[in-house]
């Protein structure tokens, strides 16, 4: 994997390895029409074959969620020893993996941003922090761009993975030059739940704080 | 009005210049085309048929002289001219070069405007009441709220990539002028038996390929839970509305499979853990908001004394328009003495909703002599001025008129609403400008337009209805049938507290049969009108039948099997 990039604007080297699903295999968005209770995003979970033979590599690696589940009794070994981490479909629910997982026990969780344009990332990674407490290390992978890291840090994510090759290590650079352009955010998020108002005190003649 | 502080304005500085690097790294081919695309929408620039056009963030459509002069000045330097008035209340240049855009915003930046979230899958720019503040119908002022709403829907972290479009109008008064049920969200705030002030919100309407109408999520929240049931809202649509089907992405079409009851439960939810959080509003933010809404320093005038000079004008100009005017454009004030005047953007030999650079530096004269320098535009596509003396009336008359401002056609059948269609919009099907021109010359008699009374007659050139064609009372849409222009016509459509979709009468026509097609509804509801009826009245009493009849006649039949045979 590439480099990551820190809140705090640093990189890294990661030291992990992340299985995608093959892009042949990968879900793939199809409408269910009417459906109960919400699950209505018309995304098929990865068929049971795919889980089933899909390598896991040795040392520290990040395995999709449902492959976790799916092979529990041959990774809890490694689990155990902290080297399987954990990255979650934007079509699955949050509320399924904190239903399957203790998160405390998570070395690290990663959440898939499948396309540029899908947000559903944005409201996994403020659930998990705000509504389940979720303290560990929270990765955002996939499509991740440049122009919405701030946002993503803004929602509770820690570190952004760029897919390899998308940034050269300047253009990474220069991205987090850019993470603290606007330090004043109207409204509350994860980062600092607090809306403006209750940060600063606002009037016509107010100076920045 | 509300006025910038210095967060407001260093965050509009800061995406001036995130912007301007964005375009930088595009034009550099750092970021690609699919990249730059949602980035350049959430600015308000879409890349259309010409050039690019950019569409500028009216909030609420309230803006001063000093903007209009700004806007007057950007359009004449970096434009052909001339600026257009769109459904959202937002002002639209046309002709852009994509290299100018970013000194363009910069420019905006410098007088409190920005174009930040006027297209793109993301909460739009939020509209409002155009009379919001001044009505004699209204019960509370919804623009605090829609400032309020601003500030925490822009650049929201959370939902800055919806599965789509999502849009917030705002009223609080007890006709809906704001078209409230076709938008995602629609705001009406009230006050309760003890005075306190309840939000009704109703989610899920909306025009397009399903139409939809509005249903109501809550009745009556208190205001100060605002922000955190629209948070509720938003994560349940930003986190199970439906993203492999653009067509079927806007919350309406999730409303419509969980059913409302189930949205309603999944909100609620949502809401339990938000609810009293840290974005619960307070009295304190509230009336510090609510002071820039205060009345501006009216004079006191005696109402009665001022009616009585005004019928004193209006009998001494009886051979002019004035009556007229005074009529359709003038519009009543909760403040004794003072009246709201509509400006017509629909004249002949003019698109509808647009008007000139040296148009807007005169009408923003005319708002800091008549009206405290405020300027509204309103969802129809015209321009408002709130705050006029009665005594003034006449003398602003004349001066408009000496503008060809002053056609008196409000709310009726040449006030139509025009999207600009195929002559510029790239997803249009067929044009909708020349058909409103057309309409416009056939109807220019104002005789006959006054007996005829109020008619909402609305033209989109695609299926995207920017011109809420679904509920006017003549709804004309643009389709493309075999690469060439044709056009649906509808009946029945309404807005308002009354809101209703029209229905579609028959197969489509050519552009040169419109105006001949509008003639025979037009003699049909003359035929059968009672005295003091209104089309819609007439319409909804005897239904389409007679409509259709007189429309598609003995040709009906003939040109049905036609189709057939091409089908
Ligand atoms: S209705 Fe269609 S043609 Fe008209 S402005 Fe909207 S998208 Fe363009």
């Amino acid at each position: 994997m590439p480099d990551i990039l820190f809140a705090d604007g640093s990189i890294a080297p990661t030291g992990w390895t992340l299985v995608p699903y093959p892009p042949a295999n990968a879900p793939q968005p199809k409408a269910r029409g009417k459906a109960g209770l919400a699950r209505i995003t018309g995304e098929a979970a990865a068929p049971i074959e795919l889980l089933d033979s899909l390598p896991v590599p040795v040392g520290k690696v990040i395995v999709p969620f449902a492959l976790w589940q799916h092979r529990r009794a041959e990774l809890e070994a490694r689990f155990s020893t902290g080297e399987i981490a954990l990255w979650l479909d934007a079509c699955e629910e949050v509320e399924t993996l904190v239903a399957a997982v203790d998160l405390a026990t998570l070395p690290l969780l990663a959440l898939d941003f499948p396309k540029a344009g899908d947000g559903r990332a944005f409201s996994s990674a403020t659930l998990l922090r705000t509504r389940y407490g979720y303290r560990g290390a929270l990765w955002a992978v996939g499509d991740v761009l440049c122009d919405y890291f701030a946002f993503m840090f803004r929602c509770g994510f820690d570190v952004v993975v760029p897919k390899p090759g998308r940034y050269t290590p300047a253009q990474l650079q220069d991205a987090a030059t850019r993470l603290k352009l606007f330090p004043q955010p109207y409204q509350g998020a994860v980062d600092d739940a607090r809306p403006l108002w209750r940060r600063v005190a606002r009037s016509a003649g107010a100076t920045l704080q | 009005m509300y006025r910038y502080d210095a967060y407001d304005q260093a965050l509009v500085d800061a995406r001036v210049t995130q912007f301007r690097d964005q375009t930088r790294r595009y034009l550099a081919g750092e970021l690609s085309e699919d990249e730059y695309r949602p980035l350049r929408l959430q600015n308000g620039l879409y890349v259309q048929r010409h050039a690019p056009m950019l569409r500028i963030a009216l909030p609420y459509g309230l803006l001063d002289a000093h903007q209009l002069r700004t806007l007057a000045r950007l359009a004449r330097d970096y434009d052909k001219g001339y600026g257009h008035i769109s459904t959202r209340q937002n002002l639209q240049l046309n002709w852009l070069k994509l290299a100018d855009v970013p000194e363009v915003l910069a420019e905006l930046a410098k007088v409190g405007m920005h174009a930040i979230q006027t297209s793109g899958s993301c909460i739009r720019s939020i509209t409002a009441d155009h009379f919001a503040g001044i009505a004699p119908d209204e019960h509370v002022d919804p623009r605090p709220f829609a400032e309020i709403l601003r500030q925490w829907t822009s650049l929201h972290p959370e939902f800055a990539l919806l599965p789509r479009k999502f849009k917030f109008a705002v009223s609080g008064a007890t006709h809906d002028r704001a078209a409230l049920s076709v938008h995602d969200v629609g705001l009406t705030f009230h006050r309760d038996d003890s005075n306190e002030v309840k939000v009704r919100v109703q989610v899920g309407g909306g025009l397009g390929r399903n139409p939809a109408i509005a249903e109501v999520l809550h009745e009556d929240l208190p205001w100060q839970h605002l922000l955190t049931y629209a948070e509720a809202i938003l994560r349940v649509y930003n986190r199970y509305g439906r993203r492999d089907n653009m067509y079927k992405a806007r919350i309406k079409i999730l409303t419509q499979s969980l059913g409302i009851a189930q949205l309603r439960a999944q909100v609620d939810a949502e809401w339990a853990p938000l609810k009293d959080g840290p974005s619960t509003l307070t009295d304190a933010e509230l009336q510090r908001v609510a002071a820039f809404f205060a009345p501006p320093p009216y004079e006191k005038i005696d109402e009665a004394a001022a009616q009585i000079e005004l019928q004193r004008h209006q009998d001494a100009h009886a051979h002019t328009d004035f009556p007229r005017w005074v009529a359709r454009c003038v519009h009543p004030h909760r403040q004794p003495g003072y009246r709201a005047v509509t400006l017509s953007l629909k004249r002949p030999d003019s698109r509808p909703g647009d008007f000139t650079s040296s148009e807007m530096d005169a009408i923003a004269t005319l708002a800091e002599r008549y009206s405290f320098g405020l300027i509204r535009t309103t969802h129809s596509q015209n321009l408002v001025l709130g705050e006029v003396r009665v005594s003034d009336l006449f003398a602003l008359w004349q001066a408009l008129r000496a503008l060809h401002l002053a056609t008196p056609n409000t709310g009726l059948l040449t006030d139509m609403i025009c999207c600009p269609g195929g002559d510029l919009c790239g997803l249009a099907n067929a044009r909708s400008v020349p058909i409103a021109t057309a309409l416009q010359e056939r109807f220019a008699d104002l005789d006959r337009l006054f007996d005829l009374g109020e008619i909402e007659l609305n033209i989109s050139g695609c299926i995207n209805s920017c011109s809420h064609h679904h509920i006017a009372h003549i709804g004309i849409l643009g389709v493309d049938k075999d690469n060439t222009e044709c056009y649906q016509v509808s009946l029945g459509g309404n807005q308002g507290t009354q809101a209703r979709l029209g229905r579609i009468i028959g197969h489509s026509f050519t552009a040169a049969e419109i105006p001949q097609v509008v003639e025979k509804i037009i003699a049909t509801f003359v035929a059968r009108r009672q005295p003091g009826e209104r089309f819609i009245d007439t319409y909804q009493r005897i239904g389409a039948e007679p409509f259709v009849t007189q429309v598609y006649g003995d040709e009906a039949g003939s040109r049905a099997r036609k189709e057939q045979k091409y089908a």
